[in-house]
């Protein structure tokens, strides 16, 4: 029973930053109509960024956060300057093509900067468990769903209460209405796009603090990003929490019954389940219009 | 921050009674294939202008070129002295033009109260403001305030109709580009909406509506003009207008049927 107890709570403390890791797309599906095929190598880079500063000056985690929030948004300020501005009235499946050249360029500049091999940050202080009844939590664990909780709730309160989520809540649902009404929809495009952004820079620190990576793993991640969109939806931010959460107990539920190296076939069935059930929702409501 | 560039007079207070003109404008969506063909009018402050023509004519392009959606090839717009032809939306909003488009426009998934915030946002700096025009709001339309947390996309067809007029005049606009405003709402809310636009025109705004039941615009018009094909037709005041309306509304209904 014990053994159970603990592979939940730890399938969901895995599972909220699992959640964090979708949050980026989320957003930028749901809110800005792009598929930003970025997210796999913009979380890897989140990570090596995280790792470098780290080993540099032995940053506290809030520190690093913030620190890899920011160039994140410098990041994503140049792009838009510098390739999306011009995307903005070309077809999806350009922007698509773009990002995936963005992509492509940034594993390539990540590669040769870290190197191919596999790294690891290993924060000292993060290194023990915290005993709770029966139960040990990781504090690096702990620490990573508290992030992806911290980030969520945020962004939660900023779009439901702000004057600027408002209105990014408001032209996601109509560009034009919006623009009717004196938003200037480019800029909260660019802002969405910044969101996103720095989301993936953030669950790229949670995934430094818990797993070895390397450049090539940005599929690995794109993938889980993209399985728990598919799972939670993309109209609401707390469903995609939700969903990493969901994937991470049946992960690690799993993996007491399915041999270690079998564990990512969860993953691919969970995505075919889901994709079955989206299917049919989705159809639905193309019958209801 | 957003869209500060924008020049934000105080569309509230300026109580200039703003002329709109549109001078020979040429537009459309696709580059040589003009929608309009050097279309000209005038909307006067006190009026109701109204602008007629047969499907496709290009009325609602008039309004979105007016409104800045669509930039037009050739050709000038202006507001009192000023010249707006390249000036985007929100700077139009803040000279004190609003639009309503045709269909319904409310963000369905955003409550009441959030649907009139977002009529607000050109005022987005300025709390006491939209406190206040809001306050006018709920006492003007009190359905609207017992309704506030509601989804918009749960209100009956008529409140939501209700919502983006209130929305519509929350900025306190002087002049309004208003495109079928009759167009799938029932008939006793039609005859709101048109005692509505005669108030506006009372408290000295420039109406320019844009409507395909002909006979009710005509009744509330001060001044005609017919659009085919992207060219002006006819125009002139009702009085003269009105005689010939039958003659003109029936080539039309011709018009519509040849192939
Ligand atoms: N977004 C668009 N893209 C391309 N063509 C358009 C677009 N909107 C309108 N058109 C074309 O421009 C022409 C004029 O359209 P417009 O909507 O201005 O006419 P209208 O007089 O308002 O017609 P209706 O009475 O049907 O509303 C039509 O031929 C229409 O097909
Ligand atoms: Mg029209």
């Amino acid at each position: 029973m014990a053994v159970v107890l603990t592979t939940v709570v730890s399938g969901i403390l895995l599972g909220l930053m699992y959640g964090l890791t979708g949050m980026g797309l989320t957003f930028t599906m749901g809110f800005g109509k792009t598929m930003n095929v970025a997210q796999g190598t913009l979380i890897i880079l989140g990570a090596f960024f995280a790792l470098t500063f780290f080993n540099a000056w032995h940053l506290n985690v809030i520190v690093l956060v913030i620190l890899v929030m920011v160039l994140f948004g410098v990041l994503a300020g140049l792009l838009n300057l510098s390739l999306l501005r011009f995307l903005r009235d070309k077809s999806e499946i350009i922007t698509l093509l773009v990002l995936f050249g963005v992509a492509e360029v940034i594993e390539n500049v990540t590669s040769w900067i870290w190197t191919g091999n596999l790294q690891a940050m290993t924060i000292p202080t993060l290194q023990n468990s915290i005993q709770w009844g029966s139960l040990s939590l990781p504090k690096t664990d702990l620490v990573s769903a508290a992030i992806a909780v911290v980030a969520t709730g945020v962004l939660y309160l900023f779009l439901q209460y702000t004057y600027l989520g408002k209105a990014i809540r408001a032209s996601a649902q109509s560009d034009l209405y919006a623009r009717i009404l004196g938003v200037n929809t480019s800029q909260i495009r660019a802002i969405i796009f910044l969101i996103g952004l720095v989301l993936a820079g953030i669950a790229g620190v949670t995934v430094a603090l818990l797993f070895p990576f390397a450049p090539q793993d940005q599929d690995q991640w794109l993938v889980m990003a993209f399985i728990v969109v598919v799972v939670g939806g993309i109209d609401n931010i707390l469903s995609t929490l939700l969903a990493g959460l969901v994937i991470g107990v049946a992960q690690a539920l799993a993996g007491l019954v399915v041999p270690f190296q079998d564990q990512n076939l969860i993953l691919y069935a969970f995505l075919a389940i889901a994709l079955l059930f989206r299917n049919n929702q989705l159809a639905r409501r193309m019958r209801s219009l | 921050m957003i869209g500060s560039s924008a020049p934000i007079s105080d569309a509230a207070t300026n109580n200039t009674r703003s002329s709109l003109v549109m001078d020979k404008i040429t537009a459309g969506y696709h580059a040589d294939q003009w929608v309009l063909n050097g279309v000209s009018l005038r909307a006067e402050p006190e009026r109701v202008t109204v602008v007629l023509g047969p499907n496709g004519a290009g009325k609602s392009t008039v309004l979105k070129v007016l409104y800045g959606l669509v930039a037009p090839h050739a050709g000038s717009v202006r507001v009192g002295d000023q010249d707006i032809t390249r000036l985007p939306p929100e700077a139009r909003l803040a000279l004190g033009l609003a639009y309503l488009p045709q269909g319904h426009s409310v963000f369905p998934s955003l409550t009441v109260q959030e649907n009139l915030e977002m009529g607000l946002w050109i005022y987005r700096h300025d709390r006491a403001r939209r406190e206040e025009a809001l306050e006018r709001c709920f006492a003007e339309y009190p359905v609207l305030k017992d309704l506030r947390a509601k989804l918009a996309g749960s209100l009956s067809g008529g409140q939501q109709r209700l919502l983006e007029v209130a929305r519509l005049m929350l900025p306190n606009p002087t002049v309004l580009l208003i495109d079928e405003p009759s167009v799938g709402v029932a008939p006793n809310l039609v005859d709101i909406l048109y005692e509505h636009i005669v108030r506006w025109r009372n408290q000295g705004k420039t109406v320019l509506l844009v409507d395909q039941n002909v006979e009710a615009a005509v009744s509330i018009a001060d001044y005609v003009y017919t659009l085919e094909s992207g060219r002006n037709r006819l125009d002139g005041p009702r009085d003269e207008f009105e005689g010939r309306l039958r003659e003109v509304v029936g080539q039309w209904l011709r018009l519509d049927v040849l192939p």
